[in-house]
Parts: C-alpha cells; structure tokens; sequence
C-alpha cells in the first residue's frame, strides 16, 4: 500500500476504510479529506435515500427464499449502516417465533382501520369502513381462555362506532414488511353467558417501525409494491445497488488514496522530477500507468489522461511496468 | 406511496418520464467516480462534468439512433 501524495495522509488505512464501510465519507472525515468526504456522503447516501424512498423502504432487504432471492442485496449492503440492519432482521422474520396469533399473552390496545363486515336481517353483508381504538385481552372463559375486547371509533359517515368483540381472532405475524398488522375479530352482542355474533371486524393495526423496517418481502407485498409503483420499484433498486456500487469506490480511496494521484500533477509536469538512478532526460516517462500507478516517489508526474509520447527505444524509468 | 411516485402523478407531471431518474444517477456516478480517482476538488469537479457530458451524451445518441429506427412506427 503506497500512499500516492505527500500531501495527502492516509492516517490508519484499514480503520478509514472500515469506517468509510460503515457510513459513506466518514472514513475521508475522520482522514481530514472533508470535500471528499461530504461528496462521498451527499452523493451515495442521497441516492441509497431516494431509491428508498421511491420504494416505500421496502427495496433494502435479504431473503434467500426460492423465487424470492434479493443478490442485489450484496451491493446495497456496502452502503454500510444504512442497509446492515437487514441481516439482523432476516433473522428476526425468519424466526419460528414470528407466526401469526389467536391468542393473545397481554391486553392490546392500538389504532384500528378496517372494514365492519355485519349480516343484515335478510342475511346478507354489509360492508362499512371504520376507524378507530381497539382493545383487546385475554380472559377466561368457559372452555378456557378466550380474546374479548371492543372497538371504539367512527364509521364513514361520522357516525360513533362501538362494537363488542370475542373469537375467533386472528392476528398477522409482528415482524413483517407491511405497514397494517392484518386483524380479525368477531363482532358480538348480549351479555357474559351468552354471546351471538353479528358479524366480522377485519382490519389492520400499526406495525412498529422496528418490525418492519428492511425486513424481507412477501409474495404478495412484492407483488402489491410492483403494482402500485411499476417500474419506480425497479428504478428503487438501480438506485440502492448504484449507490452500494459507489460506495466500494470510497472505501478504496479512503484505504488506498486516490488512483490517479492528487489530479494536479499536470501542474508539475513543466518541471520534471527526475527519479533517483533514472537516466535525465526531458522525456522520462515510459509508463502506460497513471503516476500513482508507479508507486515511486517523488515520481515524474504528468497530466492522467494525456501521456508522454516516448519512443519505442527510450529506456523505461519503470522497470516494473516497462 | 412512493415519494417520487406522488410527484410523478401530479398532473403537472402528468407526461413525467421516468428517463429523467438517470440523470441524477449520472451526476452521481460522474462524482464519485471522479472523486475516486484524483484529490483535487477542482479536477474532480472539472473531470466530473466530462464524465456526465460524455454519460448523457451517449444517452442521447442511443436515443436519436432508437428515434430514427422508430421512425413512423
């Protein structure tokens, strides 16, 4: 590893490198290279953000189920911080634990948006939008425990809403993408000993944030998000495997230096350098590398894109590369 | 929904064509890369711009060749 400029300090490579890994710019920060550093950072993590944003965050994420396998997640992960907690909750999804209930260990209470689904006399469904607070706990009933709560909140119209609700009950897994944990209740009316349903509460409840953050797809999520958003879901994910793709660039400059040296060398190149045991001439460039590429130093320097010409017989002041 | 989505839905956007979104991606790249390869903020930015007008230029060019195939279709 040869640093290309004395100007530059690379400080402790690895340290810069496993920090430029984790947050785009902050191993060229913690190097004092700030320009490159805000770059770095603006630059890669503004396009990581706008690909999640254009995918609902839902485009970060890890799966290796069949027909459902993200590689692509292999280049979003070297975006670093942003994009590692995937792998935490891959695990957290995939974990036995993680099953749909239908019964309940404490009491819930949660914001409700759903649907009230109640047979009519003639026996036929009727159907009305609903929110609202629902409120549910585990009690004990006769043939052991059972789900019993109500639902308080307004329909479509305005109208106050409350509603007595027991089993069957059923609610979605907590770990998963979507934003609604899915829940089912009966709706039920008379008294402790004697309960009738009269229809159906079907509905979700907020997910928190940390379960469904990065957490892998399914099926029918991914088909919903490709519905809704079209191509805007592929161009989502271009823009979060581009910006992981970059981002290997930044890592390397912070480990490595720039390729290409400081980028004014074409300043320099009036006033040759010679190097030390090379034989002086006007002409010592013989190189088809970039000045850094050599590793000498002080090196004769030339502009990066516009190399010396040097006769086929000119002696190489390269040896490596002549 | 999708931020860029909404946006796009608007009926000022109504025509909005998603080809834009490479522009800024072409931007990005045209940083980085160049960033990646020299120190100095003035080169980076000078090379940069080469790199993004060379980018959309060949963008373009492929564009007018698949206009001119297209041509009366």
């Amino acid at each position: 590893m040869q640093n290309p400029d004395q100007r530059l300090s690379l400080k402790t490579p690895w340290l810069a490198a496993l920090l430029a890994f984790l947050v785009p710019g902050m191993g060229h920060i913690y190097q004092g290279r700030f320009f490159k550093g805000a770059l770095y950072a603006v630059c890669i993590l503004g396009t990581f953000l706008m690909g999640m944003c254009m995918g609902e965050n839902k485009v970060v994420y890890f799966s290796r189920e069949p027909g459902q396998s993200t590689y692509g997640y292999f280049s979003q992960m070297m975006v670093g911080l942003p994009a590692l907690p995937a792998l935490v909750q891959t695990r957290r999804y995939q974990d036995p634990d993680n099953a749909g209930v239908s019964m309940l260990d404490s009491e819930l209470s949660a914001s409700f948006r759903g649907v009230m689904i109640s047979r009519t006399a003639n026996d036929r469904a009727k159907k009305e939008m609903v929110s609202g607070q629902i409120s549910l706990r585990p009690e004990q009933g006769d043939f052991g425990p059972v789900v019993r709560g109500t639902f308080v909140g307004t329909d479509e119209q305005g109208n106050a809403v409350t509603l007595q609700l027991s089993e069957p009950f059923d609610l979605d897994k907590p770990i998963a993408a979507g934003e609604g944990r899915y829940l089912e209740a009966d709706i039920v009316m008379g008294d402790e000993k004697r309960l009738s349903s009269v229809g159906k509460l079907e509905g979700v409840i907020p997910r928190a944030w940390i379960n469904r953050f990065e957490v892998p797809l399914g099926k029918e999520d991914l088909e919903d998000l490709n519905g809704r958003l079209g191509k805007y879901y592929e161009l989502a994910l271009v823009y979060t495997w581009i910006a992981g793709l970059l981002n290997i660039l930044a890592i390397w400059d912070a480990f490595e230096g720039p390729a290409y040296g400081y980028g004014d060398e074409v300043t320099q190149a009036v006033q040759p350098v010679v190097v030390a045991g090379a034989p002086s001439s006007p002409s010592t460039g013989g190189s088809d590398s970039h000045p850094s590429a050599t590793g000498t130093s002080p090196r004769v320097a030339h502009a990066p894109d516009k190399k010396p010409h040097v006769p086929p017989s000119h002696p190489s002041t390269t040896p490596e590369l002549g | 929904m999708g931020l860029v989505f909404q946006i796009s839905q608007s009926p000022l956007l109504a025509n909005f064509n998603t080809t834009w979104l490479l522009l800024p991606l072409a931007v990005v790249i045209s940083l980085v890369y160049s960033a990646s390869r020299f120190e100095n903020a003035t080169i980076i930015l000078h090379r940069a711009t080469r790199l993004f007008l060379q980018i959309t230029g060949l963008m373009t060019a492929v564009f007018l060749v698949l206009l001119l195939l297209s041509y009366n279709l």
